[in-house]
C-alpha cells in the first residue's frame, strides 16, 4: 500500500486498475473527461492489460461495454450529465441482461441552461433503471467502491453506478491509500461470468419476450437487488478487514440521541460532518444519516437509524419538479407506517449547479428544521429572493 | 426440477435442440437467471417483416457502358487483379479483337468516363488493355449455323478486319480482298500509325486471320463480288466510304438506327455518311461487330429489335456485346442489369483499401505475359492500376455486406454471397455498406408481382 495524492477522478481510474477492468469504453465529457484518460494513459504504458475503446458517443460507450462484458470482460467506464443520459436506454439494457458493469458518474447538473457544475439531478434520473446505486463522500470511498462494485456486481449479477460529486470531488486532492494489487486479487477473484457470448456454442440473447414470460425475468431483477442488501454490506465489511476502511450501506453518525436527524448524500456528508461535530461540542443533539446506497435502499437500517430524532431534514442536490427532492421523497416513503413518519420529515434543496453548501447553509437548514411544521414542498435554501 | 445454482442455464429438454418449437416455464425457478435462448430461434422466421428485398446484381461500370467495343472492363481488370491473366485476356479477347491497338489509339471513353476521376485519378484503363493484350488467351467458342454465309470484306481497316473477325467466329466463310501489299488500312497507313510498335499490328492481324480468314490480296469491283457473297462490306473508293451489300431479304427487319432500318429493310446499300466516325478506331470495331453479331442474328431467325435489346451494353443500343449474344445462343443467362453505376451509386465512406501489388503478383503476371511488347515494369504498372479500380456494379468480394447485415443473414459460400431470406427483415444495410452498388433492393410485393 502507498499513499498518494490524487484527486477523485484519478482515484476512480486506480480503483478500475486495481480491479483489473479489461475493457474499458470511453466518450469525453467534463468533469468526468480526466477519469478515462488517466486509464487510457494506464493502457498505453502497460500498467494496465486492457483494451480502451474510443468511442462517438456515450450511447456507443455503453452499447460496447454491454458487448464486452457479454463476451465475458471486466468492463468499466465514466461519465457525468448528458452523457449519462444519453446512454438511459442501455442502463436498462444492461440491468436486465444481468451484466455486472461499474460506472462512475461524475456528476454534473442537466442542462439547461448549460452548466459544467455539481448537482446529482443527472443520477437521480437514472435511479430506476436497475442498477446499484452509491454515493461517495470523498475520493477514498471512490476508489474503494470500484473495487466493491465489482464484487458486488458479479455475485448477483447487476450492474453498478458510483457517483462522485463534479468539482467538489473529482478535483479536489486528498491523500489517498493504493492499495497493493495482490491483496486486491484477494480479494476480488477473476471474473467468470455462468454465460458468455461464445463462438463455439452460439447462443440469441435477450430476444423477444411475450407477457407469459417477462414479469418472472424482472421479477429476477428484484430478487437479485433484495440480496444485495446483505452481500453488499458484508463485502464492505470484509473490505474493511482487508484495507481498513468499510462504508456501509448507510452511516448514521451521533444519531444515538439526536433530536435532529439531517440526511443527505455525496459531498455534502463531509461537510455536514463537521458541523454535527461544531454542534455537538455545544451540546447540542444533531445527528447525520449518510446514505450510501440509493438503490438498492437500506429501508430498515434508514429507519431503524432516524428512531431516536424527533425532526429529520433531509438535504438534497438534486430536484424532481413538481415534487421536491428525491432523497426526500425516499426517506418519507421508507418511513411509511413506522415510528418516524409521525416526525417532521423536512425537505431541502441545496446547492443546485454547483452552488457551494457551506457550513452556514446547514446552520440554516437546522435553524429552520427544528421549527418549521411539517411541509408539502422542500424549502430550498440560499435562494435569492 | 430444481436449479442447482441460481445462474445454472437449463438444457434444454430433448428434441427441443434445434426443432421450430418453444420452450415455456411454468414455474418461477424454471426460468434462466437472464434471457438467453435454450434452444434455436429459427422457429421464429423474421423474414416475413421484411418490406424491402436486397439482391444481389451485378451492374455496369460508367467505363463499360461508354466502350464503344463493348469491352467488358471491370471483369478484365478485376479477373487480372485476382491473378488469372489467361482469364482475363480471354474476356478481353472475347470482345475486342484488336486490343493491342485499342489500348494505344482509342480516344478513350472509358477513362473519361472512370468514376475514380472523380475521386482521384482515372484508371489507366488503356495500358491494362495494352498490357493485357500480350497475354495468353482463349478464344470464344459459339453455337454453330446450319448454313453458313459467305462474306467478302474489301479493305482491311478496324471495320473490316472486326467484322472478319466476328464473322468467322460465327463461323461464317470470310474472305478479306486487300488492294494493297500489307493488311491494316488506315491502321498501318493512318494517322495513328506510328504510335504503334513495329510488329505489332502485324501480330494483331494475324490472331484474326489465323486459318480462319481467307485473305486475297487484289482489287475488286463490287459488282464481281455481290453475286458470289451473301455480303458485302468494306471500304469502296477512299477510307471514309463503307459499303454494305446484303443479298435477298435476309437482313433484320428493324434495327436501331431509323437510317439504317430502312436500308436494311431494302437489302440494298449504305454509304458513308450512315457510318459517322470510321475515323475513331473503337467506334470502327464496334460497327463491324454490331453488324457482324445483327446479321448473323437475322440469319439464325432471331428478331433484330430484341436481339439488340438483350444484348446491347449500358443504354446504348450501337455497342454489342458478344457475350451476351453467346449466352443467348446457348439458352443461357447473363446475369447482369445494364444499369450504370455512377460516382453517385458508390459510397466511398465504406472502400476498402487497394490491394498492395506484390512481387508474386508480378510475376504470375510475366508468366502470362510473355511479349516484347510488355515488360516486368509494365507488369507491374497494370497491376497497381488494377488495384486502384472501384469494381463499379461488380462483387469484389469485399465483404462490407456480410460484416454489417445486422442479422447474420448475409451468408458468403465460397466466395459468393447469398441472403438467407427466411430471415432478412429487409433493412436495407447491406445495400448502403455496398461500396460499388451491387445490391439492389425491391419492394417486396413488387417482387412477388
Amino acid at each position: 500500500m502507498e499513499r498518494v495524492i490524487m484527486n477523485g477522478n484519478t482515484a476512480a481510474a486506480v480503483g478500475a486498475k486495481l480491479a483489473r477492468t479489461q475493457v474499458t469504453a470511453a466518450y469525453p465529457i467534463s468533469p468526468q473527461s480526466q477519469i478515462v484518460e488517466v486509464l487510457a494513459d494506464f493502457v498505453a504504458s502497460g500498467e494496465l492489460e486492457a483494451k480502451f475503446i474510443m468511442s462517438e458517443s456515450e450511447h456507443s460507450v455503453m452499447a460496447s461495454l454491454i458487448a464486452a462484458s457479454e463476451a465475458g470482460a471486466r468492463v468499466f467506464t465514466a461519465t457525468s450529465s448528458q452523457g449519462l443520459a444519453l446512454m438511459h436506454e442501455l442502463l436498462h439494457w444492461a440491468s436486465g441482461a444481468r451484466l455486472p458493469i461499474v460506472m462512475v458518474n461524475v456528476n454534473r447538473a442537466m442542462s439547461a441552461p448549460w452548466t459544467m457544475f455539481c448537482d446529482q439531478s443527472d443520477i437521480i434520473a437514472q435511479r430506476d433503471t436497475g442498477w446499484l446505486h452509491i454515493y461517495c463522500e470523498q475520493n477514498q470511498e471512490v476508489l474503494d467502491s470500484v473495487i466493491q462494485g465489482y464484487k458486488v456486481a458479479e455475485k448477483i449479477m447487476l450492474p453498478v453506478l458510483i457517483n462522485m460529486d463534479g468539482f467538489y470531488n473529482s478535483y479536489t486532492t486528498e491523500p489517498i491509500d493504493v492499495h497493493d494489487i495482490e491483496a486486491v486479487d484477494d480479494y476480488l477473484p477473476p471474473y467468470d461470468p455462468p454465460v458468455k457470448l461464445d463462438p463455439e456454442e452460439p447462443r440469441t440473447l435477450h430476444g423477444g419476450t411475450g407477457p407469459h414470460l417477462f414479469a418472472e425475468m424482472r421479477y429476477q431483477n428484484w430478487e437479485a437487488m433484495q440480496e444485495a442488501l446483505p452481500l453488499a454490506k458484508e463485502i464492505d465489511e470484509e473490505f474493511g478487514r482487508l484495507f481498513g476502511a468499510s462504508y456501509g450501506l448507510t452511516e448514521a453518525y451521533r444519531c444515538e440521541d439526536a433530536e435532529l436527524i439531517l440526511v443527505t448524500a455525496g459531498s455534502m456528508v463531509g461537510t455536514l460532518r463537521g458541523v454535527v461535530d461544531d454542534y455537538r461540542a455545544k451540546g447540542e443533539r444533531i445527528g447525520m444519516l449518510k446514505i450510501r446506497y440509493l438503490r438498492p435502499f437500506p429501508v430498515r437500517e434508514v429507519c431503524e437509524a432516524l428512531k431516536p430524532a424527533q425532526r429529520i431534514a433531509v438535504v438534497d442536490r438534486n430536484v424532481s419538479v413538481g415534487m421536491g427532492g428525491v432523497f426526500w421523497q425516499e426517506i418519507r416513503s421508507a418511513a411509511y407506517g413506522t415510528e418516524v413518519a409521525k416526525k417532521p420529515i423536512l425537505g431541502f434543496i441545496a446547492g443546485l449547479g454547483g452552488r457551494d453548501v457551506t457550513p452556514a447553509s446547514f446552520d440554516e437548514i437546522i435553524r429552520i428544521a427544528r421549527t418549521e411544521p411539517r411541509q408539502d414542498v422542500p424549502i430550498w435554501i440560499g435562494l435569492k429572493e | 426440477m430444481t436449479k442447482k445454482s441460481k445462474f445454472e442455464i437449463r438444457k434444454p429438454p430433448p428434441g427441443v435442440s434445434q426443432a421450430q418449437e418453444s420452450i415455456t416455464f411454468e414455474r418461477l425457478e424454471e426460468y434462466p437467471y437472464k434471457s438467453v435462448a435454450l434452444a434455436s430461434t429459427r422457429a421464429n422466421l423474421t423474414g416475413l417483416w421484411r418490406y424491402w428485398r436486397p439482391y444481389f446484381e451485378t451492374k455496369r461500370a460508367p467505363c463499360d457502358a461508354h466502350c464503344p467495343v463493348g469491352n467488358r472492363i471491370v471483369d478484365y481488370i478485376q479477373t487480372l487483379l485476382d491473378g488469372e491473366w489467361r482469364e482475363a485476356a480471354t474476356i478481353l479477347r472475347s470482345e475486342n479483337p484488336l486490343p493491342a491497338i485499342t489500348g494505344r489509339l482509342c480516344h478513350r471513353p472509358c477513362e473519361v468516363n472512370c468514376n475514380r476521376r472523380q475521386y482521384d485519378e482515372r484508371i489507366a484503363i488503356h495500358d491494362v488493355e495494352s498490357v493485357l493484350a500480350e497475354a495468353a488467351y482463349k478464344p470464344p467458342v459459339l453455337v454453330g449455323v446450319d448454313e453458313p454465309r459467305s462474306v467478302a470484306v474489301i479493305g482491311s481497316g478496324a471495320a473490316e478486319l472486326s467484322l472478319a473477325h466476328f464473322m468467322a467466329l460465327l463461323h461464317h466463310r470470310v474472305t478479306i480482298f486487300e488492294p494493297g501489299d500489307q493488311l491494316g488500312g488506315e491502321l498501318r497507313y493512318g494517322r495513328g500509325a506510328r504510335q504503334l510498335p513495329d510488329g505489332l499490328l502485324d501480330a494483331e492481324i494475324a490472331r484474326i486471320v489465323e486459318d480462319r480468314v481467307a485473305v486475297e490480296q487484289r482489287k475488286v469491283e463490287m459488282a464481281e463480288l455481290e453475286e458470289e457473297f451473301d455480303v458485302v462490306f468494306g471500304s469502296v473508293g477512299g477510307p471514309e466510304h463503307l459499303v454494305l451489300r446484303v443479298s435477298g431479304h435476309e437482313a433484320p427487319a428493324r434495327t436501331w438506327d431509323s437510317e439504317l432500318e430502312g436500308w436494311l429493310a431494302d437489302g440494298g446499300v449504305m454509304e458513308g455518311a450512315v457510318i459517322e466516325t470510321p475515323s475513331l478506331v473503337s467506334e470502327a470495331i464496334g460497327y463491324g461487330k454490331w453488324i457482324a453479331l445483327i446479321l448473323d442474328a437475322g440469319w439464325r431467325g432471331l428478331d433484330a429489335v430484341e436481339t439488340l435489346r438483350q444484348i446491347a451494353v449500358g443504354a446504348d443500343e450501337r455497342i454489342v456485346s458478344l457475350s451476351k449474344y453467346a449466352a443467348l445462343l446457348q439458352g443461357a443467362e447473363w446475369n447482369q442489369s445494364e444499369e450504370v453505376v455512377g460516382y453517385d451509386k458508390l459510397n466511398l465512406d465504406l472502400l476498402e483499401p487497394a490491394t498492395e501489388v506484390t512481387q508474386d503478383m508480378v510475376q504470375r503476371g510475366l508468366t502470362s505475359v510473355t511479349s516484347r511488347f510488355a515488360g516486368e515494369d509494365d507488369v507491374a504498372h497494370v497491376l497497381s492500376e488494377a488495384a486502384r479500380c472501384f469494381s463499379c456494379g461488380r462483387c469484389n468480394d469485399c465483404g462490407n455486406c456480410w460484416i454489417y447485415c445486422p442479422d447474420g443473414v448475409v451468408l458468403r459460400v465460397d466466395g459468393e454471397y447469398e441472403i438467407d431470406y427466411d430471415y432478412c427483415k429487409g433493412c436495407r444495410v447491406c445495400a448502403a455498406v455496398c461500396p460499388r452498388g451491387v445490391i439492389s433492393v425491391i419492394e417486396e410485393e413488387e417482387w412477388n408481382e
